[in-house]
């Protein structure tokens, strides 16, 4: 096993519990009034222990009904960027670097124990503000709170002293330094999870951070940074900034005081970083992307021998769970010659089935895409497949609120060429290509056609099929005869190669030493030819 | 004082009860084994691979998983190849039969023979469990069973429903069942999974869930009622209990179906929370104003219920031993029994010591002979159904129909259930180990 001692899962929601239905249903409703009023709530930033608000701000909305701002935060100007940045520094040299493994660690537990008990009211603001359905909300705390416990408890296994080799008068130690000031730049999918775990790695290493959420989830942002300070975390060492990732983004990457990059985002994002990181050195060491996930494009293999059952409702619940805007999402099915009209037909008729609807209301499957760019991209993608494939299914969006908010029906397209850029290029949207494949060679070949290497999965039932698949297929994470989304922290670590990421994978034991210098200390314990230890 | 009393005469209660069922499970065994000893063509092969495979077992995976696959298979090279691999590595590929079966494929004839062959002995075997979907042999099968004194229930079996589209088909295969014995005017009697109406049936998504359901609910309900038969719902796994619950409360509520007497539920004792869930049934039975059958059964869904619960990291609903299920069976049997009139029991086990407690219950509640029903699974229970009937019960035999890719998944779980440990079906088999 590689997870940590100690560690155990955070369970999910169980919703065939009466008592669960009422809590989650109890704090959407209080949601719904809350962040729906005329004056929506501005909120400030942090930085260096201090609230800062500043008349100009920028809002985020709920994308099941755009018109509604559900807060404001504060913009960060260059100038407020370059102090968090610098007072993020000074407390990381003079404070955080030095606090004790132990205590760091425990900040984490605390800051769990904080998101455990406020669970349901934390689930319903990535209803309101990303538009996730009750499922996928809570899973993406429960997340959150697997990624605080994992990394705290395996940090401190990381913390006690190590030996290399037992020699003879001599003692060679293992430590771990933390690396300085990491630049956290947040994600909205995953707002809860991908963020909390990417500054939980940074502050329980030791490095102190300025956190920049995605614009479109910057108050779960906010309160992501309010938890930690709740749990004790001192002023200065995890900062707040907002702002557009093109403007504060790269400013704060700019800055020479940053001297990692943790970041989840687009390959373009993850290129763009690279550059500025050589263009833009940090004063005190090389700057480099420190944990870095890039997207994806999820292909699942379907073959002759599969269990359509399980193959199309997998597919389906891969392809189309939370809109498609999943980096793990199934976004080609690979389906062999002999079984591709009966798959085909059942999956059509599987996505008619689904239930499109508001986030807020209990058994939506489908609701909104997160902003009006993603509507529009995915819009685009649409009519590019149109001209590369046959659309075989487009849903409906229900007129009761299909104009309120960035809603996207599902959209399978059939007969898919391998290289047609539907089938290339990350849509992040519920676009799903099926593509035909001769049999289960071609299937392979088809698969590593790719730019990515993320996620994916073979539905098979030959031994020898399911064991070259594993073999051969590139994805970081592949699944065999299951859905290819809901990794879990430390069962199925996750991250990708080619395109998809760089750095260890994410809720995996060897991520927090992405975070850290490895430095080893080699003391001679002799003296005048006499051994004056024992070693 | 009073107390002691009254413990003391729970206890010598308890005591002539045990009694009196050792004495009926000897009774049974003996007839039981009376009926096994000819050497029935499929049932007697049938008892022998499942005593050839409950030794092995990693074998027995491997032949669970040819089964589970077969149907899926469509030529000859593809059921080849899947035997070849399924059979020719691990321990057993040593022995001289594994090798010349395997060995005879390399051969383009005896490649079509052997998966002939296969094919005709997995066809055998799910036809032993199941009825294919046609109006000639669902009749003969009825007829089949009145003539043994039984009576019958009808499940179709399915593949999973995933969208409307597949739902409405599994309707219409309903509809059509009913009319085919409304037809020879047999009474309709049926078991049905509400999570096959409906391809959303989350508890999440409670409302569609329920509109959805007692749409199509209704319309198989209703020519079953008129029939005169019986309706048993399934409660499937535990995370969808309470909505299939709400959903059967829902349907008898309605004044076309508050005096359909002939309705039931089929109630897992594997559960941990089965005695307090069986209490909330009796007091729907009392508040309704005709009676309801509880059918009794020790539960399908054991592995998927450990499993399930386990990766999610949520409590276990049901009993990790064998003999703590076997033990809510019996409390669970008691409670039933206590409520007649009001519930009216049905035994869904083949255990031989399970039958033999609820009888002797039963002759110590002072209760008639047909206030209880037992039940027997088509193909796996024949031998039980003459010494039920000799002891003077009724029995009702279960028939699964459908076709072989439908049958299989019902036979996968059979074939499970009867050679895995926490097997409750597997009744000779103990009994021959025991002797």
């Amino acid at each position: 096993m590689t997870v940590p001692a100690g560690f155990c899962h955070e369970p999910l929601a169980d919703w065939s519990r009466e008592d669960n239905m009422m809590k989650m249903s109890a704090a959407v409703r209080k949601d719904e009034k809350e962040l729906n009023k005329t004056y929506p709530t501005l909120y400030p930033l942090f930085i260096g222990g201090e609230r800062v608000i500043k008349t100009e701000a920028i809002f985020s909305n709920n994308p099941a009904s755009s018109g509604r701002i559900i807060g404001l935060i504060t913009k960060a100007n260059a100038a407020l960027i370059h102090e968090a940045a610098e007072g993020a520094y000074e407390v990381w040299k003079k404070l955080w670097r030095g606090v004790l493994f132990a205590e760091r660690a425990d900040y984490l537990l605390k800051a769990a124990e904080i998101m455990r008990e406020r669970r349901f009211d934390l689930a319903s603001l990535a209803v309101f503000e990303v538009g996730k359905n009750w499922q996928e909300a809570d899973a993406d705390v429960a997340e959150a709170i697997d990624y605080l416990e994992f990394y705290a408890r395996r940090m401190l296994e990381l913390g006690e002293p190590k030996i290399t080799e037992e020699t003879p008068g001599e003692l060679n130690q293992i430590r771990y330094v933390p690396r300085g000031v990491v630049a956290v730049i947040g994600v909205w999918n995953f707002p809860w999870a991908i963020n909390v775990g990417m500054i939980s790695a940074a502050l329980v290493t030791g490095n102190t951070v300025v956190f920049k959420p995605a614009s479109v989830s910057a108050i779960i942002g906010w309160h992501i940074v309010d938890i930690f300070r709740k749990a004790g975390v001192p002023d200065g060492v995890l900062n707040l900034i907002a702002g557009s990732g093109q403007e504060a983004g790269e400013e704060l990457i700019k800055s020479p005081k940053v001297i990692g990059i943790a970041v989840t985002g687009s390959k373009e994002t993850g290129l763009r970083i690279q550059q500025l990181c050589s263009q833009y050195p940090c004063e005190y060491g090389f700057k480099e992307i420190v944990a870095g996930e890039f997207g994806g494009k999820g292909k699942i293999i379907v073959d002759s021998d599969a269990d359509l059952d399980e193959a199309v409702r997998e597919v389906i619940r891969s392809a189309f769970g939370y809109s498609g805007q999943k980096c793990s999402a199934c976004s080609v099915a690979i389906v062999t010659e002999d079984i591709y009209d009966c798959f085909l037909r059942r999956l059509t008729a599987a996505a008619k089935s689904i239930i499109v609807g508001r986030p807020q209301d209990p058994g939506s499957m489908l609701g909104p895409l997160i902003s009006k760019k993603a509507l529009e991209k995915v819009r685009e993608y649409v009519e590019i497949g149109k001209r590369e494939a046959k659309m075989v299914y487009c849903g409906e969006i229900p007129k009761a609120f299909s104009s309120a908010g960035y809603y996207h029906p599902p959209v399978i397209f059939a007969d898919v060429p391998v290289d047609a850029r539907i089938a290339q290029e990350e849509i992040f949207g519920p676009v799903l290509s099926v593509v035909k494949a001769k049999n289960f060679d071609e299937a392979v070949e088809f698969f590593n056609h790719s730019d990515y290497a993320l996620t994916g999965g073979i539905f098979s039932r030959l031994p020898s099929h399911v064991a070259r698949a594993g073999e051969e297929c590139g994805a970081g994470n592949f699944y065999i005869n299951r859905g290819i989304t809901g990794a879990m922290v430390g069962r199925q670590p996750f991250g990708g190669w080619k395109h998809s990421g760089v750095g260890s994978k994410a809720g995996s034991r060897n991520y927090l030493l992405r975070f850290l210098y490895e430095k080893i200390v080699t003391e001679n314990l002799m003296r005048r030819g006499v051994a004056l230890a024992d070693c | 004082m009073a107390m002691r009393l009254i413990t003391g005469g729970i206890y010598l209660a308890k005591l002539a009860i045990e009694q009196r069922r050792r004495e009926i499970e000897q009774e049974l065994r003996r007839l039981v084994s009376k009926e096994m000893r000819p050497a029935r063509s499929a049932y007697w092969w049938y008892q022998l691979f499942a005593r050839r495979i409950m030794r092995d077992g990693e074998l027995r995976a491997q032949a669970m998983r040819f089964v589970d696959v077969f149907p899926a298979l469509k030529n000859p090279e593809g059921i080849n190849r899947h035997i070849k691999e399924y059979f020719a590595a691990g321990p057993h590929s040593s022995s001289l039969l594994f090798r010349g079966i395997v060995g005879a494929g390399r051969f383009p004839v005896a490649k079509h023979a052997m998966a002939l062959m296969a094919g005709a002995a997995v066809g055998a075997m799910a036809g032993h469990f199941t009825i294919p979907a046609e109006p000639p042999k669902i009749i003969k099968s009825v007829k089949d069973i009145r003539r043994r004194g039984a009576e019958y229930s009808f499940d179709i079996l399915g593949e999973q429903v995933l969208s409307e589209e597949e739902a409405d088909i599994y309707k219409q295969k309903y509809l059509k069942s009913i009319g085919l014995l409304r037809g020879f005017n047999c009474p309709v009697n049926l078991s049905l999974k509400l999570s096959s109406l409906y391809s959303q049936f989350d508890p999440l998504a409670k409302e569609a869930t329920r509109r959805e359901v007692a749409k199509r609910l209704k319309e198989i309900a209703r020519p079953v009622k008129d029939s005169g038969g019986s309706l048993t719902i399934d409660m499937e796994q535990f995370y969808l209990r309470g909505l299939i619950w709400e959903i059967a409360k829902e349907l008898l509520s309605e004044e076309e179906f508050a005096g359909f007497a002939n309705f039931g539920i089929a109630h897992q004792a594997y559960l941990c929370d089965s005695e307090i869930f069986l209490e909330e049934i009796i007091q729907a039975a009392k508040e309704r104003r005709a009676s309801f059958w509880v059918r009794l059964v020790k539960g399908a869904y054991w592995d998927y219920e450990a499993i399930a619960a386990g990766q999610k990291n949520w409590p276990i609903p049901v009993y990790t031993a064998r003999e703590q299920t076997d033990a809510s069976f019996e409390r669970n049997a008691d409670i039933a029994l206590e409520n007649y009139p009001r519930v009216k029991t049905a035994i869904g086990s083949h255990n031989l010591s399970s039958v033999a407690y609820v009888m002797a219950k039963q002759e110590f509640l002072g209760l008639p002979k047909n206030a209880v029903e037992f039940q027997t699974l088509y193909g796996l229970g024949t031998p039980l159904i003459r010494p039920l009937k000799e002891m003077g019960y009724p029995v009702r035999v279960y028939v699964g129909t459908g076709n072989t890719l439908e049958g299989m998944s019902y036979l996968a779980r059979r074939l499970l259930e009867n050679t895995s440990q926490m097997s409750s079906a597997f009744f000779v088999e103990q009994g021959r180990i025991r002797r």
